[in-house]
């Protein structure tokens, strides 16, 4: 993949795939364009010099927030509680089509 | 290698559920968060980041001082977030190395290094079942704490993975983090084997193979050793054949003893890392550092070093008594309780090797009190007060009334002299020392 | 009794004083909700009246965005894949605001996920903006602020990941507080972009904001990134005499409309009549913002919704609408194998200068004031015109949700096709005091031109 320009229609099936999205053949093309606009937007990013900026994945400035091994569980689910919203369950549990190993 | 070990905190990684989910009900062991469900948010747990450290510095690692979460995407349907919360370029803990001696197959005893690439920390995933055309998914296990370990490619043969596995065991059990429990699951390895022709490790490391083959489903160190070896049989003969083993994760039949392929033409993972947003990131003083080290027991090789060293045990007693921390302490405390008995006759052995003996040997459970056992072993080696003349009139006795074993004796079967020494020992009731009463039989049988 | 147009805080004194009952009160809004919601389906799911807590906002109605989860009340995030969900749990917010004896009216209706500055993604038909039902009332958080504006409830509690509070609170003429990030609890609110999510108060007074913040706030154990600094007293912060420094910022000032930027000058006046000193500052341009936040927001968005595979709860993936999908796919992409560097990477970098850049400023003055948007209310529809869905719309607001910094966004009069047109007041890491100090000055000042009373009066 590029970064800019030809982002190719394999490329958005790629990252459709990772996606775990499903695209219709009628609407890579659209995709493809949106994606384009926006990386050619945010390109003006290069034009600031970033050569000695730390990156800043959190702005609260916390660190080392832990919870005691052993806490009081008040969130714990039923059984019931736990498998209310799924479309099928069986055994309780949860069922998916077959997967092979 | 890499080797997953399952943590046996009480609390699950990011949530309060219990971290023992062996037995329960499916989806009874669950919260919004191990779940996966929509605005839950992990918190970490303490104690599991704590028990990380300790494992990279039982292992020799360093510790980063600054470390953090990151995000994993992958799609599995026992994966609940759509990610896995993981560590990727700042680990807890990296560059160690574990230091093993091992007998070689002609007995003599060899050191070596296998070095470790890293120690992080993630979560465990949820368990499938497969079921006709369904498979079912319990999410019981969803967020247990596992602890990942790397190696390098240090390992030559099956046998080099097999010693390092078991001593590897050894130590997580000595820590007393895990169960590490092979059957349960709770340790987990999967080799990546792949066959190289350069011996010298820095030529290999420059030549890495271009493929490697990943055995899943492991579940004993046995079946390591066995999958491995018949991994290196197989890609010898498609190498041999001028071929190249493809890239795949294969499985491991244990019925069967061989390995088959479980995902071929894997296309390669784009995971898509980046840095939890969730969780700020971990932050490790000198200080914190040093009080978890502290807290790290005397591990196995050292214990066999200091038992060979200031014991005088033989190598194979100090290994076996060291297997297991619970042993090595009920040896140590017998020590110190039977150090202080004055009337114990172990005939010339130092006490050490006595007990070490007995109890290698099983001729004393170890499945008894501290107490109860000393008392067996003080028995066993009571030290005799012998009545001098009831033993002389003894001796005599048996001389005259044996003159059978006597000529046998005399003319070469020196052996015979062994039904005397029975008949002595009987007479006495055990009060003798055998070897004595022999010695003395002896004597008087060549002055006759 | 006559409650229309009623503040939280007279709501209160009037339960207090037993003058209405809690049942009496919740009724007259449930009512109210069912003459006008048809029209401006702001309300996606009522809620009934139930007992509740006795705290600080005993029986007072609240409406909650449906993407705050809500134990046993259908939550959706205005999206089809949740059409069905009940939380089995409860947000940290909801759980405060009940604990303090909140009574929820029903679930305010959103852009789908939070995807938008319109409420037109929303998959069960868009919100219409009270002042003109051909408008929109701006987004994500438009059912909240249409709600309010509308008097459907006295006040809502919405979201802000970029403008989401902001945004749709100028555009229908109300009072819209983005707390600091971290000030108040994530937990339980359905994802959008996790470093921004910022729950908070949308109101008609800025007292009634100080009220609710005051309840929300602090920290919270089941949120790791909530802060830990001690939560003070807003309404007494809030009501201090003091005399502050505004910064205006150059860059701001630009590519406004006509209207909104004569709005804007005009506040600037009444500030400066108050006795506070108003000076030109200068920022990073906030295209910058934009790129960070759109950058930072999609990755965020690909892996947050990365859990909706219909196995535990929901529809599966193939429900998504087309917005979700287009960010899902942008933030795959910039975080695949090679793009990391180039695009998310150097994203969390220029976050670090934009966080600095407002540090500098805040070294110089107390608050930095603004518009929130560069125009008022587009008709519905229009937003298709403006790139990336009308991400450009919240272009004002990008700076201080990239750099968790809060803001406040109050009234400040009508612009030429009388809407409403918002002033905005950003403030430091959490200094939530000064902001509310401020907006509350304006407020005993201008009574925010009337705009309150205007936008309800076609509701009464």
């Amino acid at each position: 993949m590029s970064k800019t320009g030809d982002l190719t229609k394999k490329d958005v099936l790629h990252i459709a795939k990772l996606a775990n999205l499903q695209i219709q053949d009628a609407n890579i093309e659209m995709y493809r364009t949106q994606l384009e606009e926006t990386i050619n937007y945010v390109e003006n990013l290069d034009e600031l010099d970033t050569s000695n900026v730390e990156p800043t994945s959190h702005s609260t400035r916390l660190s080392n927030i832990y919870f005691e091994d052993g806490t009081k569980n008040s969130r714990q689910f039923t059984q019931k509680e736990a498998l209310q919203n799924a479309k099928s369950t069986k055994k309780s549990m949860f069922v998916v089509k077959r997967i092979m190993e | 290698m890499e080797i997953h070990v399952e943590l046996k905190t009480k609390s699950k990684m990011f949530c309060q559920c219990s971290a023992n989910y062996f037995g329960k009900e499916p989806n009874s062991n669950t919260c919004p968060v191990c779940l996966g469900m929509p605005g839950a948010l992990p918190v970490p747990n303490k104690q599991a980041v704590e028990w990380t450290v300790k494992i990279g510095k039982a292992l020799n690692c360093s510790i980063n001082k600054r470390t953090k979460f990151d995000r994993k995407h992958y799609y599995y349907p026992d994966l609940p977030k759509g990610y896995q919360i993981s560590q990727y370029d700042e680990p807890i803990a990296v560059k160690g190395h574990l230091d093993i001696t091992f007998k070689g197959k002609d007995n003599s005893l060899t050191e070596k290094r296998f070095n470790i690439t890293r120690v992080h920390l993630e979560e465990d995933t949820g368990k499938l079942t497969h079921a006709g055309e369904d498979t079912l998914v319990d999410f019981n296990r969803s967020s247990v704490p596992l602890v990942e370990i790397v190696t390098e490619p240090d390992f030559e043969n099956a046998d080099d993975v097999k010693v390092f596995l078991e001593e590897l065991h050894t130590i997580i059990r000595t820590l007393d983090v895990s169960d590490a429990d092979m059957e349960k699951g709770s340790m987990r390895m999967e080799p990546n084997i792949s066959l190289s022709l350069y011996e010298n490790k820095e030529e290999r490391m420059k030549n890495l193979p271009k493929y490697k083959v990943e055995v899943k489903n492991i579940n004993s160190f046995n079946f390591a050793k066995k999958a491995i070896e018949y991994e290196l049989k197989r890609q010898a003969e498609i190498l041999d054949k001028g071929e190249t083993p493809t890239q795949e994760t294969r499985g491991y039949n244990e019925d069967k003893g061989i390995t088959y392929s479980q995902r071929s033409k894997e296309e390669a993972q784009d995971y898509r890392y980046f840095p939890e947003p969730d969780i700020p990131p971990m932050e490790f003083t000198d200080d914190f550092i040093e009080k978890v080290e502290k807290t790290i027991p005397e591990l196995p090789a050292s214990k066999v070093k200091s038992y060979l060293n200031d014991y005088q045990l033989k190598y194979d007693d100090a290994f076996i008594l060291t297997r297991d921390s619970s042993l090595s302490t009920y040896y140590e405390k017998l020590i110190a309780v039977l150090s202080k008995e004055k009337q114990l006759d172990l005939k010339k052995q130092n006490l050490e090797q006595a007990l070490a003996n007995v109890i290698v040997n099983k001729r004393i459970q170890t499945n008894i009190s501290e107490k109860e056992f000393a008392e067996k072993f003080i028995k066993m080696f009571a030290r005799v007060e012998v009545d001098e003349s009831q033993l002389e009139t003894s001796l005599e006795k048996a001389i005259q009334e044996n003159p059978k074993a006597v000529s046998d004796y005399k003319s070469g079967k020196t052996n015979a002299v062994m039904a005397l020494v029975g008949t002595v020992m009987r007479e006495m009731r055990g009060q003798a020392d055998a070897m004595d009463v022999r010695k003395r039989l002896e004597e008087k049988i060549n002055k006759i | 009794m006559d409650i229309f147009g009623k503040s939280l805080t007279e709501l209160r004194d009037l339960i207090k004083s037993n003058k209405i009952s809690s049942k009496e009160l919740f009724s007259y809004f449930a009512k109210r909700a069912e003459k006008y919601n048809s029209d401006l389906n702001a309300y996606l799911t009522m809620i009934d009246f139930t007992d509740h807590s006795e705290g600080d906002l005993s029986g007072i109605p609240i409406a909650i965005k449906d993407n705050f989860c809500t134990q046993g009340v259908r939550t959706t995030a205005s999206a089809k894949v949740l059409d069905s969900f009940i939380p089995p749990y409860e947000s940290t917010v909801t759980r405060r605001l009940k604990e303090a004896g909140v009574l929820f009216t029903g679930k305010t209706n959103m852009d789908a996920w939070a995807h938008g500055s319109s409420t037109e993604t929303s998959d069960y038909g868009p919100t219409k903006n009270p002042w003109d039902t051909t408008r929109a009332p701006g987004g994500s958080s438009g059912g909240s602020a249409a709600v309010v504006s509308s008097f459907l409830a006295p006040a809502a509690i919405g979201s802000e990941t970029a403008g989401s509070i902001r945004q749709p609170a100028s555009w229908c003429g109300i009072v819209g507080l983005k707390p600091t990030y971290g000030r108040v609890s994530r937990y339980g609110v359905i994802a959008m972009g996790s470093s921004f999510d910022c729950p908070g108060p949308m109101t008609q007074t800025v007292e009634d904001a100080a009220m609710i913040l005051q309840v929300i706030a602090g920290k919270d154990p089941y949120d790791a990134t909530s802060a830990t600094e001690e939560v003070p007293d807003y309404r007494k912060q809030m009501t201090e005499k003091r005399t502050l420094t505004f910064g205006v910022p150059d860059e701001y000032m630009k590519g406004l409309d006509r209207d909104v930027e004569k709005k804007v000058e005009e506040s600037l006046k009444v500030l400066e009549k108050l006795g506070h000193k108003v000076k030109r500052v200068s920022l990073l341009d906030p295209k910058y913002s934009i790129s960070v936040y759109t950058i930072l927001q999609r990755a965020e968005v690909s892996s947050n919704l990365a859990r909706y595979d219909g196995i535990r709860y929901g529809n599966g993936r193939d429900a998504f609408g087309s917005e979700a999908k287009r960010r899902m796919m942008l933030g795959t992409y910039t975080l695949s194998h090679g793009y990391y560097d180039a695009f998310y990477k150097k994203a969390q970098k220029i976050k670090t200068l934009i966080i600095e850049d407002l540090k500098r400023v805040f070294d110089d003055v107390d608050l930095i004031v603004a518009a929130p948007t560069p125009m008022t209310a587009l008709k519905l529809g229009e937003f298709e015109k403006y790139p990336f869905f009308g991400e450009t719309m919240d272009v004002l607001n990008e700076a201080a949700a990239v750099a968790g910094t809060p803001a406040i966004s109050i009234p400040c009069g009508l612009d030429s096709k009388g809407l409403p047109v918002g002033l905005q007041f950003m403030g430091n890491y959490f200094d939530e005091g000064t902001i509310l100090n401020a907006a509350y000055q304006f407020e005993k000042e201008t009574n925010f031109f009337d705009v309150l009373a205007e936008g309800r009066k076609k509701y009464e």
